[in-house]
């Protein structure tokens, strides 16, 4: 439980789900962690809360991962904080589901700005703090659903898609900082943003699983620590999937 | 030394001719009697580095011995120096020398200043590796069965090529085909290393 | 969190002798497996030397010599770990071998011992393996592939050609083995600096040309995989089923 003893990550959109389980298990194998959220306060408190009762060091911050000045004071609080930054987890990200046809400008740039603006602005903001310390590692959350299309979400697949692309480039450009870009690729996790969307049709997109059961956010969160570790170091530009096998 | 003194008590050099060319037609899968005891096994056989490596496995577990691997060329080379046998991928005169020496059931017209070291795999026969089955077969014999540990009479094991005590189950393995191969190359060649030694 | 994974548990690795099955098995050993055995074909002296190290970290060991292209050795195999062990909860399929030839210079009995050797391998290997699995409640399969499964590289087509086997199977035993409790992955490996690799003619200008392009800027080594498989027999890697998991620093993404 001491993979990452002494790092400093920053986890966005860590209120709940599967960023909320990246930073307790982040906190488990011994790195300190900003909570970012957006508007759950409470629950980001919640969050931290329990990494300082297994004795570990979190503290939560607010900021809206699409406003340029907000992600500024998010990653300026982390190293002052902490003193560095090692590891970036750009999670935070909505969903707008609707058939394109019938799609909005707003519902689609939404989703576009709250994934790939997002990431680019975190990414950006934390990279002078990695380049001084010639080390880093940034872990982007993507989507079973970037390879394998479905309808009503077109916005969310086009976003992912380009999470994808965004994570190969960056790891080329930025290897030769020092530092690791990589995706995970979820499956259908349960969470309360999935719950919410996914209520219908269950038992059919179980029987697509072949460990029959749903992922939960915990599973996404061990490879993510997995790929933020020093066991993966050969690893940069992948896309990890983390599926219980949906999609093969 | 004579080839009838080298012979293993137990097998004759037929015997050990025929499992050879046995294992040899079962990993080119051709009939026994397409298999020429002079024949270059890669140009008139058809056989592939992939074969070769087969043909050394199944020798292996047919006579339990430890068949030489590839590295003989490697520590001949660091024996004898960077180019002193391959240069530009030609077999020196010297690297020749030591073919005639080492394999003297390859015909000498085939060992001719021009040889390319990646075809000095193609120059392998039947006898070649009765030959070198002949001589790992004699240096088992002469290996000490007593059981270093409590001197009891060790057995040979099932598959790998060691002896295992009954007594008190220490295992010692066989001296490795390289190693004896080697040690041959050393003693056939020691007048051509001192030679080498004297500055050109 | 991966600390000791491996207890009470039995792992058998093909090619574990040397080079990147090496480094596995030792990498496997430090989780303080109950027991390890190691497949290799010839080379007995690193088998023991490989066997010894192994035992050193605690971990009781033994080594077999089999052909892992023959189906009745392959047998044999999986039986001595039954006999000797009673179970099998982790495989890690890894012996590869294969001849460098252009496509039109592969004749019948290469291409037909390549695939034996590594694609058919990988499945007959899968199939005594989740046979014993089962009987424990099940296991991890991670087979060890490399970039030549999805690109071009001098003389690599029938290794790369029974690599995409091995990463296409993968992905039909994650499904079809998953009710056994058996998770099947793979690790796609760029170019890993073994002494293998070293034995090539022109292997000074590759690795530079390597090296070059990679943007971690190095060359990969046997331990690099190892950590990879690592995770995927760890209970970390639950989630992830039928993946192959590319590990070669950047190499192939601006290939």
């Amino acid at each position: 439980m001491d993979r990452l003893t002494n790092r400093v990550a920053i986890v966005t959109g860590a209120s709940r789900g599967i960023g909320a389980a990246i930073a307790l298990a982040f906190a488990a194998e011994g790195a300190a962690v900003v909570v970012n959220y957006l508007s759950r306060k409470e629950d980001a408190e919640t969050v931290v809360a329990e990494i300082q009762r297994q004795g570990g060091r979190a503290i939560a911050f607010q900021a809206d991962v699409t406003d340029e000045s907000a992600v500024r004071r998010l990653v300026r609080t982390a190293a002052q904080q902490f003193a560095r930054i090692d590891i970036l987890i750009a999670n935070a990200g909505i969903v707008r589901d609707q058939l394109i046809a019938a799609m909005t400008l707003e519902q689609w740039e939404t989703v576009i700005q709250s994934h790939l603006r997002g990431a680019f602005l975190c990414i950006r903001e934390v990279l002078p703090t990695m380049m001084a310390q010639k080390s880093g590692n940034i872990i982007a959350l993507s989507s079973i659903a970037a390879d394998h299309a479905g309808r009503g979400h077109a916005n969310y697949v086009a976003a992912k898609g380009g999470i994808n692309a965004l994570t190969r480039s960056l790891a080329v450009e930025l290897a030769p900082k020092g530092i690791r870009v990589n995706a995970v690729s979820p499956g259908v996790i349960l969470t309360d943003m999935t719950k919410r969307v996914r209520n219908l049709a269950n038992d059919e997109i179980l029987a697509q699983i072949p460990l029959r059961r749903f992922g939960e956010p915990r599973d996404v969160a061990r490879a993510v620590c997995f790929l933020a570790s020093d066991e993966a170091s050969y690893i940069t530009g992948e896309v990890l999937h983390v599926t219980g096998g949906f999609g093969l | 030394m004579t080839l009838e003194m080298q012979k293993p008590e137990t097998m004759s050099q037929q015997d050990i001719e025929q499992k050879v060319r046995a294992v040899i037609s079962k990993a080119l899968e051709l009939e026994p009697d397409e298999v020429s005891p002079t024949a270059s096994l890669a140009d008139e056989m058809g056989a592939q580095s992939l074969d070769l490596l087969d043909i050394a496995f199944m020798l292996e577990r047919e006579f339990k011995i430890s068949f030489p691997r590839t590295d003989i060329m490697e520590r001949a080379t660091a024996r004898f120096g960077e180019d002193a046998l391959v240069n530009r991928g030609l077999v020196t005169d010297l690297g020749l020398e030591l073919l005639r020496r080492t394999m003297p059931e390859v015909d000498r017209e085939r060992l001719k200043p021009g040889l390319r070291a990646i075809d000095v795999t193609r120059l392998l026969s039947v006898q070649t590796f009765v030959r070198i089955v002949m001589r790992l077969l004699e240096a088992k014999q002469a290996f000490p069965r007593q059981c270093p540990n409590c001197g009891s009479l060790m057995e040979e094991s099932e598959v790998t090529p060691e002896f295992t005590c009954p007594q008190c189950g220490t295992i010692v393995p066989l001296p490795s085909g390289d190693d004896i191969l080697f040690e041959d190359l050393i003693a056939l060649t020691a007048d051509v290393q001192l030679q080498t030694e004297q500055p050109a | 969190m991966t600390e000791r994974t491996l207890r009470q548990q039995v792992v058998l690795i093909t090619g574990g002798s040397r080079g990147i099955g090496r480094a596995i098995a030792l990498r496997l050993a430090y989780e303080q497996p109950a027991h390890m055995v190691i497949g290799y074909s010839m080379n007995h002296q690193a088998a023991r030397r490989t066997v010894n190290e192994i035992q050193a970290l605690g971990v009781p060991a033994f080594a077999i010599s089999t052909d892992v292209g023959k189906s009745e050795l392959m047998r044999d195999l999986f039986d001595q770990v039954r006999q000797r062990c009673g179970r099998l909860d982790i495989l890690i399929s890894n012996a590869a071998r294969t001849t460098f030839r252009p496509s039109m210079e592969l004749d019948d009995r290469s291409w037909q011992r390549v695939m034996d050797m590594n694609a058919r391998a990988f499945l007959l290997g899968s199939q005594l393996a989740a046979e014993l699995m089962r009987e424990h409640g099940g296991g991890r399969i991670v087979g060890i592939s490399s970039l030549g499964s999805r690109y071009v590289a001098p003389g690599y087509a029938a290794l790369g050609a029974a690599k995409a086997v091995m990463e296409t199977m993968a992905r039909y035993l994650a499904v079809e083995l998953a009710p056994w409790g058996i998770n099947v992955n793979v690790v796609c490996g760029g170019f890993i600096d073994t002494d293998s690799m070293r034995l090539a003619p022109d292997y000074k200008q590759l690795t530079e040309y390597i090296v070059n392009r990679t943007p971690i800027h190095r060359l990969g080594k046997p331990e690099d995989l190892a950590g990879v498989v690592a995770f995927l027999c760890s209970p970390d890697s639950d989630w992830i089923r039928g993946q192959t998991l590319v590990a070669d620093g950047g190499f192939s993404l601006s290939l």
